[in-house]
């Protein structure tokens, strides 16, 4: 059985690329453009990993794992933050809130999914 | 005093329109902008739903040559079946070898009787010498008999004389009768021997033909996987490209989001000046207004620009294509 990767950002080329690389490597993905609709998206589906930007509108990043973790199906679900984000206040923020992995955009395929792999069990 | 006054005034009200105008400006590049990033985006997107086709494509045209090769995941598949084939013919050339070396004593076994009917042959030949030679015996004392005329003796000259006759008449009978067995039994050695024959050469060379067409089939075979291999990592090769492809599109990500930092600042900037703006004269505001918007519509050749502009644009935008 696949593995489902959630891919959150307000942004469809993002989005679209970060699926198009995990697909590469037999995730299954669904999409949202923020916060919101990834909550709604997820529902309490099991999810393997989570691929989220921080800045979106009507629900950031941030905001969003912090809702994430409060469920028990996502406790332990890997979180990785994307973004073109490089402060260190943020970082520190995204950390606090429960993400697994900060990455910088631009990504690189193959550095996304060494992590990746390094995240999902 | 108040000429200055009056020039100051008038100056203020200059410079408030001025500000009025370049707000309604600011607010139509914004408009540009944000067509800008939607224009790219949309573009982008319709790139790497493209890319990811082609990947998609790829991947299923190396699928369908692999099932059309029959190829399961261990490897296994045509090359199975070359083997079970040329398993099966190992197994039929044994037996044919074995239905060959079992005519071969079959004829082995016929001679060896040939050699006894020879055997029967001299018995038979010397039962009608024994016949001949009582014969003689008989004839003698038929001569005796003629002299002596003694009836026991006429007899016995009688009994052997029937007893020879029989001799030789049963000695030429088993004589005719084995000399028949014996030319039969010598043809169906001969035509053993030459079936046999037959079937081994048939057998040669149906065993050479089917060698020959499984080499073909497995050489074919041998070539379609490396074909098949060579697709595959072609195919791989294609996957990354179109992998890298798509990653540099990321630029458009960053190129949104500086533009949408500018667009950020600029809607700032247009708020700041939104106060001066209640002070400036509506009389001078539009030819103010029509000025900057005329400078950018020079500069501008697209129709999605003019249509941001909205300036009075005479020529039509209505198709992409006109013919004279």
């Amino acid at each position: 059985m696949s593995k489902i990767a959630l891919v959150v950002d307000d942004s469809t080329s993002m989005r679209q690329m970060v699926s198009f690389t995990l697909q590469s490597v037999g995730f299954d993905t669904i999409e949202g453009a923020n916060g919101c609709e990834a909550l709604e998206v997820a529902g309490d589906k099991p999810l393997d990993l989570v691929i989220t930007d921080l800045n979106m509108p009507e629900m950031d990043g941030i905001t969003l794992i912090r809702e994430l973790r409060a469920k028990p199906t996502y406790k332990f679900t890997p979180i990785l933050l994307l973004t073109t984000e490089s402060q260190d206040t943020k970082k520190q923020e995204g950390k606090a809130a429960g993400a697994t992995g900060w990455m910088v955009k631009p990504f690189n395929t193959d550095q996304l999914l060494t992590v990746v792999r390094k995240v999902v069990k | 005093m108040v000429t200055n006054q009056s020039a100051q005034s008038k100056n203020r009200f200059a410079d408030h329109t001025a500000v009025a105008a370049i707000v309604v400006v600011l607010d139509m590049l914004s408009a540009q902008l944000a067509d800008i990033a939607k224009d790219v985006e949309t573009s982008v997107v319709c790139v790497c739903t493209g890319f990811s086709g082609m990947s998609q494509r790829a991947k299923d045209a190396l699928g369908t040559a692999s099932d059309a090769l029959n190829v399961q995941s261990d490897g296994q598949g045509l090359d199975s079946l070359v083997q079970r084939i040329k398993i099966s013919l190992e197994i039929l050339l044994r037996r044919i070898e074995s239905s060959r070396d079992f005519s071969a004593q079959l004829a082995r076994d016929i001679d060896e009787i040939d050699e006894r009917m020879e055997l029967l042959l001299s018995f038979s030949d010397r039962l009608s010498t024994l016949g001949n030679e009582a014969k003689k015996v008989a004839s003698v004392s038929i001569e005796n008999d003629s002299q002596s005329k003694d009836e026991f003796i006429k007899d016995l000259r009688e009994q052997v004389s029937i007893l020879a006759h029989a001799t030789t008449g049963t000695g030429g009978a088993i004589r005719g009768m084995v000399s028949g067995l014996k030319r039969t039994i010598s043809n169906t050695a001969t035509r053993v021997r030459g079936k046999s024959n037959e079937d081994l050469e048939a057998a040669a060379h149906s065993e050479r033909t089917v060698r020959e067409i499984l080499d073909q089939l497995t050489e074919s075979y041998a070539r379609m996987r490396t074909s098949l291999t060579k697709a595959a990592s072609m195919s791989r090769q294609l996957n990354m490209d179109i992998g890298q492809a798509v990653m540099s599109m990321q630029f458009q990500d960053r190129v949104n989001q500086r533009i949408e930092h500018l667009l950020e600042t600029i809607e700032e900037l247009a708020t700041e000046l939104q106060p001066y703006t209640a002070e400036a004269n509506p009389n001078n505001l539009k030819s103010i207004t029509d000025f900057w918007m005329q400078r950018v519509a020079e500069r501008s050749t697209m129709a999605a620009e003019r249509t941001q502009i909205q300036t009075d644009v005479s020529e039509s935008d209505d198709s992409s294509i006109e013919l004279f």
